[in-house]
């Protein structure tokens, strides 16, 4: 499966996020220098920010460690974080306060902004939710110091506003809607300026295009530069029929209710459409974890790692023991351990250990997949809505009471 | 546009496509008595059951039609304004 070209112009658009958020200087902020704790600095694809204000506000209270951060496109993390390029000096952050500081906030609140030094600094952490090769790069540069770690799977989903009367989105549909605009044939979704994108660097966009077809710089629509924008726009369209957007799952999940439903998806070849979940109502992520689901992509934390391999910035390394769900990841000053696996899957994201399919690009064909230290029976416990032990499942506290299996994370899998 | 036409016409092969046959409305459910499409065929020639969702999957196709409880949503939908007389999408402008 040959991959197209990257985009000039992808590049451009991912950089000006960055200055973007320069010019955008928040007045009276701290300097994000002197925020308590050890700072870590990182670009991130605004499809994890739930994840970043969830364990963001955990690391303030409990690990000494803030997240400052800018949202921006994952196609223009990774170009940053393969030339090692700097934040801009005195661009604006954001940050999680701590509960000390802003006892009221929760994550449904913006985070703070802080402001980063005059000098630029450097990005110890880039968070792009998207398989690299769709941006046209590879592995990193040779003696870059850089590793990438597949973290949790994000899925993306196709919206349209509560009154609208579509139930579900064919891949066929999607690559007319999309691919054509204005001059699609199929109804609803025949006019580009109620049909809701994001600019080619992002990797909502990025990831859809792979599975659709239709190529990153060929989308017909209107650029949001936020996904809350795709949310808005949406939500409050005069005209909900032929209105549709495209939004990271972790996102729609955190704002339903408000105004947008999800579509199921039917990839090609496929029987029937299937919504991320199993009904449009749950948090289950089933189908995206057993393969119904097709529209999903792979988290990627790419950071600098010393001569083992380890990352160099202990706080990063913590902070990826936590999402990936390392057993008795310990924080590197001290401090009460946080539950960074639970944190994954209550925002909607898929740890790696609950899948039972894979695949080696985005868009690619999906193949079975056996994580080699399951946590399926967990993932069930946790996700919105769980009550007790899920169905099939085992509680334990040991190996010895799982005949055979493992207890990984309160429960018996079968290895 | 590569994996586009691969796909649908690895789809087409397997007379899936949107424009060719819908799978039943029962695919879906165990509990409504799935064929096994893994089987299908296997009866002889002029006896094939229809396909509707696998029980046992390998492939892609077979893992995305795999049987599941979960929701499915079907609808009828026209290709045809946006096909091309063999039947594929058109290409995009």
């Amino acid at each position: 499966m040959k991959r197209p070209p990257p985009s000039p112009l992808l590049f451009a658009i991912a950089s000006a996020g960055v200055l973007v958020a320069s010019e955008a200087r928040a007045q009276n902020s701290p300097a994000c220098s002197s925020l308590p704790g050890t700072v870590v600095y990182l670009e991130s694809g605004d499809t994890q920010e739930n994840l970043l204000k969830v364990v963001g506000r955990q690391l303030r209270d409990t690990a000494n460690i803030t997240l400052a951060f800018v949202l921006t496109g994952s196609c223009g993390i990774t170009s940053d974080m393969y030339s090692h390029a700097m934040l801009v000096g005195g661009a604006t952050l954001d940050y999680i306060p701590s509960t000390a500081e802003s006892p009221t906030w929760d994550p449904t609140q913006p985070e703070s902004n802080c402001i980063a030094d005059p000098n630029g600094d450097p990005v110890q952490l880039g968070i792009a939710a998207l398989f690299v090769e769709s941006c046209g790069l590879g592995d990193p540069p040779a003696g870059s110091n850089l590793a990438l770690v597949r973290g949790p799977e994000q899925a993306y989903t196709f919206i349209v506003p509560t009154a609208s009367d579509q139930q579900a989105i064919w891949a066929e549909e999607a690559y007319c809607a999309f691919g054509f605009g204005n001059e699609n044939l199929l109804m609803p979704w025949d006019q580009q300026s109620l049909m809701f994108i994001r600019p080619p660097s992002k990797s909502t966009l990025v990831a859809l295009a792979d599975n659709i077809g239709v190529p990153p710089n060929r989308w017909r629509g209107v650029p949001e530069n936020a996904s809350t924008d795709v949310v808005s726009a949406v939500a409050f369209s005069p005209n909900p029929e032929p209105t549709i957007g495209i939004l990271g799952a972790e996102v729609y999940d955190a704002d339903r209710g408000m105004g947008i439903k999800t579509l199921a998806y039917r990839a090609y070849g496929q029987y029937h459409a299937y919504y991320p979940d199993s009904t449009a109502t749950s948090f289950d992520k089933k189908n995206v974890r057993d393969g119904h689901y097709t529209l999903w992509s792979p988290t990627v934390y790419i950071t600098p790692v010393d001569a083992t391999g380890a990352p160099v910035n202990p706080a990063v390394a913590y902070l990826e023991d936590l999402v990936l769900g390392v057993p008795n990841a310990t924080p590197p000053e001290g401090g009460a351990p946080i539950d960074g696996l639970t944190d994954v899957v209550q925002v909607g994201l898929i740890p790696d250990c609950a899948m039972q399919v894979t695949r080696t690009g985005d868009g690619a064909p999906l193949s079975l997949y056996s994580p080699p230290e399951p946590c399926g029976c967990f993932f069930e416990s946790k996700v919105p809505g769980a009550a007790g032990t899920p169905t099939g499942c085992t509680t334990c506290s040991s190996d010895a009471t799982c005949n055979g299996g493992k207890c990984r994370h309160g429960f018996c899998e079968d290895r | 546009m590569s994996r586009l036409w691969t796909t649908v016409l690895l789809a087409g092969a397997l007379g899936c496509t949107p424009s060719a046959a819908q799978p039943s409305s029962t695919a879906d459910s165990g509990g409504s008595g799935p064929i096994d499409a893994g089987d299908a065929g296997k009866d002889g020639p002029g006896t094939p059951p229809a396909p509707t969702c696998f029980t046992n999957p390998h492939t892609y196709l077979e893992i995305i039609n795999a049987c599941t409880d979960a929701q499915a949503i079907d609808k009828t939908d026209d290709l045809s304004p946006m096909t091309l007389p063999d039947g594929a999408l058109r290409p995009l402008p």
